[in-house]
């Protein structure tokens, strides 16, 4: 249960979405390292250490992959470090390689935070006026998957008590893993036909259902709303302006200390972190109280 | 024990499906790439120019930052030279070998595609458009630069274009 869970789900739309789309149209390296770090570090105060170091474990792979590929393909830039097949491995090939991977996994983390806060009554709740069907459709299919996974461990855990995979011949057991997965397809297409009717009947996708909501809209939403509004404000208009373009090729451009790269890297930084800051405001208070008692 | 096993098994193949990708690469270092002579049996005129850049509106300022120095003042990635070219060498290995002598970094796609020549690369004209053509003795040979094989006293010159038809290669 966090602080970000108890906001009006505008604003944390909003915040989100502000977030995402920053990081989404640079490629300069302070507004990517600031996202990753500030990401990665939300999610850890959402879901807890244990469950996000574990992910990070199996997505650091993932990155080295991806920083390497690109100076297999990229043979633009000016320090040559060897040369492959006749072609150029740059130094700057595999400086915009990393970036591009380190941005890639902030927005990962970015839609992970959002997607532990933003459940599926919040999204319907923003949705379902625009779009009953949309919203519907989103949170249906993002169901799917964990649910899914989840059936398929459940058979195949009662197939390997049953014992079908005790022989230690590999075409058996691929083949009892087939069976397994033959289970939770029919499952899945028979809960399809059911679930389909039961939201049918209840209403599910008429643009008059209504839902219970008791999202209402206080101070602190009004405080959030103004900091938010404020860092995309300063944001927008810098980024207008020009100064979060980047160059990689043929060299690495400085790092701009002018005033307003300075003020954009702050507006970001703010920006960025008011989640943890809201969070980390929440677990000081609560810690103050509850050494009183 | 045996899922152990197995994945001993993938990890050992995956090393050498890598070491197979890489054994059939040439690797070559800088200083070796960089060292290379110019030796053969006729002599053939070349000049790499960049001169639309300079002259063209808006052309120079659009470049990135880090690549304005790097542009030589008159134009002229290489002068007008002549130089020693083997019997059936295309255009193509002639850049390389003359880019490989003078230290000129070049960029070559899908073996033909010349898509950079000393960090100029193609597209860096009003975002989209700008790229290097060769003529030989003059015109436009409007074949790709590995399929024409040059000849005793061609002259050859790559010049690289920022709007279409400034280098007037649209008249016939």
């Amino acid at each position: 249960m966090s602080r970000l869970e108890r906001y009006h789900p505008i604003i944390v739309f909003l915040y989100f979405l502000m977030c995402i789309i920053t990081v989404m149209f640079t490629m300069h390296p302070v507004i990517i390292i600031l996202s990753f770090v500030i990401s990665i570090a939300l999610s850890f105060q959402l879901e807890g250490c244990r469950k996000v170091g574990k992910s990070l474990l199996y997505i650091i792979p993932i990155m080295i992959i991806i920083a390497l590929t690109n100076p297999l393909f990229v043979h633009d830039g000016g320090t040559e470090l060897f040369f492959m097949n006749g072609n150029a491995v740059t130094l700057e090939a595999l400086i915009y390689g990393v970036m591009i991977s380190l941005k890639l996994v902030s927005i990962i983390y970015w839609f992970r935070a959002y997607n532990y806060i933003m459940t599926s009554d919040k999204v319907i709740y923003l949705f379902g006026k625009v779009s009953p069907r949309l919203s519907l459709l989103l949170t249906m299919s993002l169901r799917f998957v964990p649910l899914y996974a989840r059936k398929f461990r459940e058979a195949d855990d009662a197939s390997r008590a049953l014992g079908a995979y005790a022989t230690s011949n590999i075409k058996d057991k691929l083949m009892a893993k087939l069976h397994v997965f033959a289970i939770v397809f029919s499952y899945s297409i028979e809960s399809a036909v059911t679930t389909s009717d039961s939201m049918s009947a209840r209403g599910y996708g008429m643009r008059r259902r209504t839902n219970y909501h008791n999202f209402k809209w206080s101070m602190s939403d009004t405080i959030m709303f103004l900091f938010v509004a404020l860092g995309c404000v300063t944001l927008a208009t810098i980024m207008i302006l020009g100064y979060s373009g980047f160059d990689y090729y043929p060299y690495v451009d400085d790092i701009n200390i002018g005033v307003a790269s300075i003020v954009m890297y702050v507006s970001y930084f703010c920006l960025a972190s008011i989640g943890m800051i809201m969070e980390i405001k929440e677990a000081v208070s609560w810690s103050i109280l509850r050494s009183k008692i | 024990m045996i899922k152990r096993k197995s994945k001993i098994i993938s990890f050992i193949a995956l090393v050498a499906l890598l070491s197979v990708l890489l054994f059939g690469c040439t690797f070559t270092s800088v200083d070796d790439h960089y060292s290379v002579q110019l030796e053969g049996d006729f002599e053939v005129s070349f000049l790499i120019s960049c001169e639309k850049v300079l002259t063209t509106e808006g052309a120079f300022e659009g470049l990135p930052n880090t690549l304005k120095p790097l542009i030589p003042k008159d134009g002229y990635f290489i002068p007008k030279v002549d130089v020693l070219c083997v019997e059936g060498d295309s255009v193509t290995d002639l850049l390389r070998k003359i880019c490989a002598n003078k230290n000129i970094s070049l960029t070559i796609t899908g073996g033909n595609y010349i898509a950079s020549i000393g960090g100029l690369s193609e597209k860096m004209y009003a975002n989209n458009l700008g790229g290097w053509m060769y003529k030989v003795n003059g015109v436009f040979p409007n074949k790709s630069a590995s399929m024409y094989t040059l000849v005793e006293g061609d002259i050859v010159e790559w010049l690289y274009t920022c709007e279409p038809g400034d280098l007037g290669e649209l008249e016939w």
